[in-house]
């Protein structure tokens, strides 16, 4: 997103939303027994004038077969996109007089293909503040705290404080991504000026330092009983490491995914030590020499990468090499893109490693992202390793990295994921955790505290969606789960403008969304099952430091 | 008799594709799609999500190699599988179909609390493409490159869940207990 378009986006977050529309109320039906009912339930919206605002009383069955059919897919089915542009909500073709209907909805599991479909559908949807009236910022069209029937009292963000949070979460992430740069470049700059030979050297240190390390890391994520944690934490992006004395404990679902990334770099290594053997093996050693001329010391230049992008990579020195550790398809890609990318990340643990003990210590000082981690094995063996990660792990959390992060699928799939929110949500309801799953008390207690600082936001009860909300899906029946953030809603027409993480771009885009489709064939529109709201509080809420998870 | 073994071992080797990975073992990292066949390219990326890369993050590296999406699937949870089967492919000229078959025993996320399935069957289609279908966006294949490689091409990448076998994320809570009872 251009900063202009991302100023546009941020300035049309303080107009005023429009009011409800009388004529298409909530008709709800839904009793809050249970999770399960509630989304079996496909609540209801009927446009219909002379319906009274709230109606009690059962979904309808074409419902309740849409949403709770355990058949097994067949085909999902597609939204007409022609309704799309007509300002309707999209529909959903689930009529086959022959099969069952859930087979027709399904492909990975009953409720996401019409999510997804629907999301497909929408991004073709024209873009701008279709849904907006121009005008400065109003607070006072925002409904009323005590219109919330969770009867939280609280006042919600301002829209200069939503800009606000966006802006500098925006400006947050740009600053970390920057700082993966500088840990690339600084684990890079040794192997610039390096010959193959000396390049294989390295690999085989880094198959040799990255093996125990993968080992102690799958022994700590795969038993809880391996103490585990950090000395200090994470030094704040483009700022100076900050040391902490009290060592905090490691989050299980941090060390699996770190177990992962290392396994990928010792992966690599391996696969980069058998190209090298190969191609030194063809070369004899006193031509080795020359064989650095096969690619110059900037090897980037010569597929046209811009000098930034070959700071980061001097290992693409073959074309063996080049397949491991890749340029970008396209020479504009930002540096920073590169960098803060998995496979960057991946490549900077295999450099580090590669280093000797010597220039490792002499580097880590200057890495911006880098966890001195410490590990007690059952038999007593302890390791220390330097976790190298991309910023978003460990650490205090504020506002603004809060809101940055749970938009990213990547950032959020260690913290707070939408089956946190949905238990945060579910509790603020119903005063207590859904069942199932059954919850560990660590992460219930981490649940608890984070749900102090929202409000529940339920579509189905008329409850409408405000600028900064998070609008999020998640059920019970697919590992899929997405968390948008509301720019503005139109009740009238059940559509938000939403802006979202572009997770290829590593930016925030936005879009419109429909919180409701149609069935065709049928009058009455559904709300997304598994879609709800939650409201930040504005000011004095937790969330921002207990965002941090469980771990600690 | 070590010819023998040797044969034998090739032919467990070549009846291997298809089959669930090997229990403790992840599957390793490959960044060339030097496959032959549709069906091997799925195993090859089955084989990864059950290991829990693509939950971790898939690379871009074998992203390109093995997929046309242009972006990783970014999901924070995933479905825990007891097993799972790579069905036979259906070859259509460039375009080709293969079924995985999964028992699912639940989903779950990074902190491993696990929601039982209801569904205990999933069947993932997956859509490949080879030729200049399979080529990066705005690119085409150069001559003698990998023009003969098939990729996933659906589901998309927004679409797809990662998969994960149970023994490969340390799970918590009373019903991960009683998976790992079985």
């Amino acid at each position: 997103m251009s900063p202009a378009l991302f100023l546009f986006s941020l300035a049309a977050l303080g107009q005023r939303p429009r009011l409800a529309d009388p004529a298409s109320q909530v008709v709800g039906g839904t009793t809050r027994a249970t999770l399960d009912q509630r989304w079996v339930g496909a609540l209801r919206v009927q446009p219909d004038p002379k319906c009274p605002p709230v109606i009690r009383g059962q979904p309808s069955a074409r419902a309740r077969d849409l949403f709770s059919g355990a058949s097994v897919p067949q085909e999902a089915p597609k939204p007409a996109t022609g309704q799309i542009g007509n300002g309707k909500p999209p529909e959903v073709d689930v009529k086959q007089e022959s099969v069952p209907l859930a087979t027709q909805v399904i492909e990975f599991g009953e409720i996401a293909n019409p999510l997804q479909s629907l999301s497909a559908a929408q991004s073709a949807l024209p873009t701008g503040p279709a849904t907006t009236t121009a005008g400065p910022a109003d607070d006072s069209a925002r409904l009323p705290a005590a219109t919330l029937p969770s009867g939280a009292a609280f006042q919600a963000p301002t829209s200069e404080q939503v800009l606000s949070i966006l802006s500098y979460a925006e400006s947050r992430r740009i600053a970390m991504r920057e700082a993966a740069v500088q840990d690339s470049t600084a684990a890079a700059t040794p192997y610039q000026s390096m010959t193959i030979p000396q390049i294989a050297e390295r690999i085989d240190t880094a198959v040799q330092s990255l093996s125990p390390v993968v080992e102690t890391l799958r022994e700590a994520a795969a038993d809880p009983r391996v103490t585990r944690q950090i000395a200090r934490v994470a030094p704040q992006a483009g700022g100076q490491s900050q040391a902490q004395t009290v060592p905090q404990r490691l989050d299980a679902s941090d060390i699996a995914r770190f177990a992962n990334l290392y396994q990928n770099a010792l992966d690599k290594a391996e696969a980069a030590q058998g190209a090298l053997k190969i191609q030194l093996n063809d070369v004899k050693v006193a031509d080795a020499q020359r064989a650095v001329t096969f690619l110059p010391s900037t090897p980037g230049a010569l597929l046209g990468m811009p000098p930034a992008l070959t700071a980061i990579n001097p290992l693409a020195r073959t074309p063996e090499l080049a397949n491991l550790f890749p340029f970008p398809d396209d020479p504009k890609t930002p540096p920073s893109r590169v960098a803060s990318s998995n496979d960057g990340l991946v490549d900077r643990i295999v450099m580090f490693n590669g280093l000797p003990e010597s220039e490792r210590a002499k580097i880590l000082p200057n890495l911006q992202f880098v966890e001195r981690a410490q590990f007690k094995t059952r038999s007593g063996k302890t390791a220390a390793i330097p976790i190298l990660h991309n910023g978003y792990i460990f650490g205090k959390m504020d506002c603004s990295s809060f809101v940055s992060q749970v938009l990213f699928g990547d950032a959020r799939s260690t913290r707070l994921t939408t089956m946190d929110f949905k238990g945060i949500w579910f509790l603020l309801l119903n005063g207590r955790l859904p069942l199932p799953p059954e919850w560990e008390a660590d992460r219930a207690k981490v649940i608890r505290e984070l749900s102090k600082g929202f409000a529940p936001v339920s579509l189905d009860r008329g409850e409408q969606l405000l600028p900064g909300d998070l609008l999020v899906f998640r059920h019970p029946k697919v590992a899929w789960g997405h968390v948008f953030l509301v720019r503005s809603y139109d009740p009238g027409r059940h559509l938000a403008r939403v802006m979202e993480a572009s997770q290829s771009a590593g930016t925030l885009r936005e879009r419109d969304f429909y919180t409701v489709f149609g069935v065709k064939g049928e009058d009455t529109l559904y709300y997304i099952p598994g879609l709800f709201g939650l409201r930040l509080k504005g000011s004095q809420n937790n969330v921002c430091t207990a965002a941090k998870g469980g771990g600690a | 008799m070590r010819v023998v073994a040797t044969v034998f071992l090739g032919l467990l080797n070549l009846l291997s594709v298809g089959a669930p990975p090997e229990p403790t073992a992840h599957q390793k990292l490959r960044v060339v799609n030097d496959f032959a066949s549709p069906s091997e390219v799925v195993a090859y990326y089955a084989a990864r999500d059950a290991s829990g890369f693509v939950w971790s993050g898939l690379l871009d590296v074998e992203r390109r190699a093995f997929t046309t999406w242009s972006e990783a699937p970014a999901q924070d949870t995933f479905y825990v599988a007891s097993s799972y089967s790579v069905g036979t492919p259906k070859v259509q000229g460039d375009q080709a179909t293969v079924e995985v078959r999964y028992q699912i025993e639940g989903v779950s996320d990074a902190h491993g609390t696990l929601e039982p399935a209801r569904d205990k069957t999933l069947v993932v289609t997956y859509t490949l493409v080879r030729g200049a279908a399979a080529a990066p966006a705005g690119r085409s294949l150069a001559a003698g490159s990998a023009a003969a490689a098939w990729k996933i091409s659906k589901p998309e990448a927004t679409e797809v869940s990662p998969i994960v076998m149970r023994n490969r994320f340390p799970l918590v809570g009373p019903a991960a207990r009683g998976l790992a009872r079985r």
